[in-house]
C-alpha cells in the first residue's frame, strides 16, 4: 500500500514539476532593432509536394543573400492538422517555432495562449518595416483577413499560402451549348447550368451543368456574392443564417432536385471538369494545376477562371482562401529575424516568382509588371492571370475562435439541405442557432 | 555440538539472503527499462490526462474546475452531452455491428483452416494479411471500393438490382433505406445505423478477422483430438462435434478474443477518421473521433481530456460486466 501511495506521490510531483516547468515565451515588441550576429529561426509549414520544393528554394535564396546572418530553417510538420495539433503541443511544452504557418483560427487559438507577436510594430517600423508604397501595394484583403478585431484590431499574421474562391468554365461545353459569357449573376448562371446538362430519354442526368462541391468556405462566398454578411459587427452571431443564406440553400437544394447539379465526393469535379465531362465547379484558385495535370492524354479542354455569380456584379465579393504566417513570441532577435524573412517574402520578385512556383497568388499589386509572372502567365497559366484580377474582390472569413467549429455547423447543414434530410428553411434555422452557442461558448 | 552446528550455518543464512537480495536487485534491474517505458509513455499520460481534464484548458492551462468538465459532458451543458450520448450511442452500434460477426466468421475460417486441406499455409497467410496492413492505407483503399461513382462495390451490387449507393455519405438508416425499397415506411427510432456506419463496420470486419482467426487456430490446436476421436467412435456428426465439443472447449479463447475485440471497438479511431471523419451528419462520430474534435479542433483540451478519461472508465466498466458475466461460463475443461 505504501508503494502504490509513493509511486502515486512520484507521478503526481513529476506530472506538477512538468506543468510549472514550461517555461512562459519571452515577449518582446521591439521591432527597430539591429541584427547584431548570426540568427537561426525555425519556420513550421503544412506545405508538401512541388510548393514545399519552391519554398525550400526561396529559403535557401533568402538564407545566401540577407547578409545579416539570418538562417531559416524551414520544416514540414504534415498537413495543416498536424501542424496545428504540433503548435498546440509545443505551446503547452513551452517550446515554440519561431513563426508558423497557421490559417486565421489557428492564430486565434495560439493567440489566446499569448505566444504571437503583434506584427504592427514591424511593418510600420521606420527602421525594418515596409515603406508606404509598400504597404500599400500589397492587397488590402490580405491586411484584413489577419487583422484581428477579436484582439484589438491587432496583425498577427502576414499573407503567405494566398488563393480565392472562383468559378472555373469549360469553354468548350459553354459554346456547344450556345451559353454566351460572361457570366455575371445567379440568373445567368442558372441558365447556363440548365443549358449545359444533358439527360437520357429516361430522365437520368448523364452530363451535369454544376458540380456543386460541398465545403463552409463555399458557403460563405455564396453569401457573400448575394450581398449577405457571415458575422455580427460585435462578432457575438453569425448573419449567414439570414435571407443571404436562406437563398443560396433554396439554389442548391433546386438544382439538386433539378439533376442540373450534383455533390461530387472528394474532388471528383476536378476530374470531371478536366475530362470535359462538367461545364462549371467553383473552387480555389490553387486547383488549376489539379485540372491542367488531368486532362487525358491527347485530349484538349479550353478553360477559364471566372467571378462566381453575383446578386449585385458591380459590388462582386467572394472569399479569400489560405494561410498565413505568424511570428511567435521568443527573442527580439529571433522575431526580427522572422519578420526580415516574411517582408523578403512578400517583396515584388519573390511573390511573383512564388506565384509562378506555388499557384499561391501573389500579394502585391506591383507583381503584375514582373516579367518572370507575365511569361508565365502567357506561356503557361493563362487562368493564373484571370485569377489574379480578381484578387481586390476577395474577401476574408471570419478569424474568430470557433469558426472551425462552425465551419461544420454548415457543412452539415449543406449536406442536411443536399441530401433532403431538411429543408433550407429548417436547416439553416438549427445551423445558425448551434453556430451562436459555439460562438457564445468561446466568449 | 549444536552450537557448531549453528555457528557453521549462520554464514550459509547470510550467504542465501546475500544471493535472494542480489537476485531481487537484478529482477527489478532487469525490469526496469520495460517499467520505465510503461511509467514514460503509459501511466504518465494518463495520469497528465486526467489533470488536464480537471481545468478550464482552453489552450492554455485556466482555472481549476474540478469535475466541473466531466458534469457538462454528461449533463450540465446540453450541447455537450448530446453530443458526448450520441457518441457514445454510435460507438456502442459500431460495437454489436462488427464484435459477433467478427468473431462467428473467425471461428469458422479458423475452424476451416484447422482441418487438413490443400494450401492450408497459403490461406492462412491470406486471412492474416488485413491484420498486417496499415489501417490508414486498407481504409485508403476501401475509400475507392466505396466510391459512389466509380467504386467496385456499386457495380457489384448493381449486379442484383441494388442501385447506386453512397455507402460512405449517406446518413440514413439502413433498415429505412431497405423499408423505402420495398415501399414501407421505418419510423425513426428503427432506422437502424447509418449506411455510413455499416460501411465502416465492413472494413474493421474485414480488417480484424485475420488476427482472430490465429487467435483461434491456436485455441483449436488446444483442444485434445481424443475427443474427437472418442465423438466419431460414438457415431456423432461433424456439426454435433462442433456445437458439444469445440464451441466449449474453445470458450476461453472466444472469451479472450471477445474481450480484447471489445476494447478496440470502443476505441476505434483510423478507418473512421480516414473513411468518414465523422461524416455523414455525424452519423459516425464514436467518442474518440469527438475527443479528437474537441481536443485539436476546438482546442478546448480540458473537455477533451475528460472525455478520453470517462471513456477508460467505460471500457473498464464493459470489461468488468464481460468478466463477471461472460468469465464464469467459460469451460476451462
Amino acid at each position: 500500500m505504501r508503494l502504490k501511495a509513493t509511486i502515486l506521490a512520484t507521478v503526481m510531483l513529476v506530472t506538477a514539476a512538468c506543468s510549472a516547468a514550461a517555461p512562459a515565451p519571452q515577449q518582446s515588441t521591439e521591432a527597430d532593432l539591429d541584427i547584431t550576429g548570426p540568427v537561426e529561426v525555425t519556420l513550421w509549414h503544412a506545405l508538401s509536394g512541388p510548393q514545399q520544393k519552391a519554398l525550400d528554394e526561396a529559403v535557401a535564396k533568402f538564407n545566401g543573400e540577407n547578409g545579416k546572418g539570418i538562417t531559416v530553417k524551414a520544416l514540414n510538420q504534415g498537413n495543416y492538422t498536424q501542424l496545428g495539433q504540433k503548435v498546440l503541443a509545443a505551446i503547452n511544452a513551452g517550446s515554440l517555432p519561431d513563426f508558423v504557418h497557421a490559417y486565421e483560427s489557428n492564430i486565434a487559438d495560439y493567440t489566446k495562449a499569448d505566444v504571437v507577436v503583434n506584427l504592427d510594430a514591424y511593418v510600420n517600423s521606420a527602421k525594418n518595416g515596409l515603406p508606404k508604397d509598400s504597404r500599400d501595394d500589397i492587397y488590402q484583403p490580405y491586411y484584413d483577413t489577419n487583422r484581428f478585431r477579436q484582439f484589438n484590431n491587432q496583425l498577427l499574421s502576414f499573407p503567405f499560402t494566398k488563393s480565392m474562391f472562383v468559378m472555373y468554365e469549360n469553354d468548350d461545353l459553354l459554346k456547344a451549348a450556345g451559353v454566351s459569357l460572361p457570366i455575371k449573376t445567379w440568373e445567368d448562371f442558372e441558365k447556363a447550368i440548365v443549358a449545359t446538362t444533358k439527360k437520357d430519354a429516361s430522365g437520368k442526368t448523364t452530363q451535369y451543368g454544376w458540380g456543386a462541391a460541398l465545403d463552409a468556405s463555399n458557403f460563405n462566398a455564396w453569401v457573400y456574392s448575394r450581398g449577405g454578411k457571415l458575422m455580427s459587427d460585435d462578432l457575438r452571431t453569425v448573419e449567414w443564417d439570414k435571407q443571404a443564406g436562406l437563398d443560396t440553400l433554396k439554389f442548391l437544394d433546386k438544382q439538386i432536385k433539378a439533376g442540373t447539379a450534383y455533390v461530387p465526393k472528394g474532388f471528383d469535379y476536378q476530374n470531371d471538369f478536366a475530362a470535359g465531362k462538367l461545364a462549371f465547379f467553383m473552387g480555389s484558385t490553387s486547383t488549376r494545376p489539379f485540372i491542367t495535370a488531368g486532362i487525358p492524354a491527347g485530349g484538349k479542354l479550353t478553360w477559364s477562371v471566372a467571378q462566381i455569380p453575383q446578386a449585385d456584379p458591380a459590388k462582386a465579393k467572394t472569399v479569400m482562401y489560405g494561410a498565413n504566417v505568424g511570428i511567435l513570441k521568443s527573442t527580439p532577435q529571433k522575431q526580427l529575424a522572422a519578420w526580415y524573412f516574411i517582408k523578403w517574402f512578400s517583396e515584388t520578385a519573390q511573390t511573383a516568382k512564388w506565384a509562378t512556383t506555388s499557384y499561391y497568388m501573389p500579394v502585391r499589386k506591383s507583381a503584375t509588371n514582373d516579367q518572370t509572372l507575365k511569361d508565365y502567365w502567357t506561356q503557361k497559366d493563362p487562368q493564373g492571370k484571370q485569377a489574379f484580377d480578381l484578387i481586390g474582390t476577395s474577401s476574408p472569413e471570419p478569424n474568430v475562435r470557433g469558426q472551425q467549429d462552425i465551419r461544420d455547423v454548415i457543412f452539415d447543414m449543406l449536406t442536411q439541405v443536399t441530401t433532403g434530410k431538411a429543408t433550407p428553411e429548417d436547416a439553416i434555422k438549427a445551423a445558425g442557432a448551434k453556430a451562436n452557442q459555439i460562438l457564445k461558448d468561446q466568449q | 555440538m549444536a552450537i557448531e552446528v549453528l555457528r557453521a550455518g549462520a554464514p550459509r543464512a547470510a550467504s542465501r539472503r546475500r544471493r535472494i537480495v542480489d537476485e531481487h536487485v537484478a529482477a527489478y534491474l532487469f525490469l526496469l527499462p520495460a517499467a520505465a517505458v510503461i511509467l514514460v509513455f503509459k501511466i504518465f499520460p494518463a495520469f497528465f490526462a486526467f489533470y488536464i481534464s480537471l481545468f478550464r484548458w482552453d489552450v492554455i492551462q485556466g482555472p481549476f474546475r474540478g469535475m466541473d468538465n466531466y458534469l457538462d459532458i454528461l449533463v450540465a451543458n446540453p450541447t455537450r452531452a448530446e453530443q458526448f450520448w450520441r457518441s457514445l450511442s454510435t460507438t456502442v452500434t459500431y460495437t454489436l455491428l462488427t464484435i459477433p460477426l467478427e468473431i462467428a466468421i473467425a471461428i469458422a475460417i479458423a475452424y476451416l483452416l484447422f482441418g487438413r486441406m490443400r494450401g492450408r499455409g497459403f490461406y492462412r497467410t491470406l486471412y492474416y494479411l488485413p491484420y498486417v496492413t496499415s489501417t490508414i492505407a486498407a481504409a485508403t483503399a476501401f475509400e475507392w471500393l466505396y466510391h459512389p461513382q466509380y467504386g467496385p462495390l456499386n457495380d457489384l451490387v448493381g449486379l442484383v438490382g441494388v442501385g447506386r449507393q453512397d455507402w460512405l455519405g449517406e446518413p440514413d438508416g439502413v433498415f429505412a433505406m431497405i423499408g423505402s425499397a420495398f415501399g414501407a415506411a421505418v419510423p425513426a427510432i428503427a432506422a437502424g445505423p447509418s449506411l455510413a456506419l455499416v460501411a465502416v463496420s465492413l472494413m474493421s470486419i474485414w480488417h480484424y478477422i485475420g488476427f482472430q482467426v490465429v487467435i483461434f487456430l491456436a485455441g483449436l490446436g488446444g483442444i485434445s483430438p481424443e475427443y474427437y476421436e472418442a465423438a466419431r467412435l460414438d457415431g456423432a456428426s461433424e456439426w454435433q462435434i462442433f456445437r458439444k465439443i469445440t464451441f466449449p472447449l474453445l470458450s476461453p479463447t472466444t472469451f479472450f478474443v471477445f474481450t480484447i475485440a471489445t476494447i478496440a471497438s470502443l476505441r476505434v479511431f483510423n478507418q473512421i477518421y480516414v473513411l468518414t471523419n465523422g461524416g455523414p451528419l455525424d452519423t459516425t462520430r464514436t467518442v474518440t473521433m469527438l475527443v479528437f474534435r474537441t481536443f485539436f479542433q476546438q482546442t478546448q483540451l480540458g473537455l477533451g481530456a475528460a472525455m478520453a478519461f470517462l471513456l477508460t472508465l467505460i471500457i473498464l466498466a464493459f470489461t468488468l460486466v464481460q468478466f463477471r458475466v461472460l468469465g464464469r461460463r467459460v469451460f476451462y475443461g
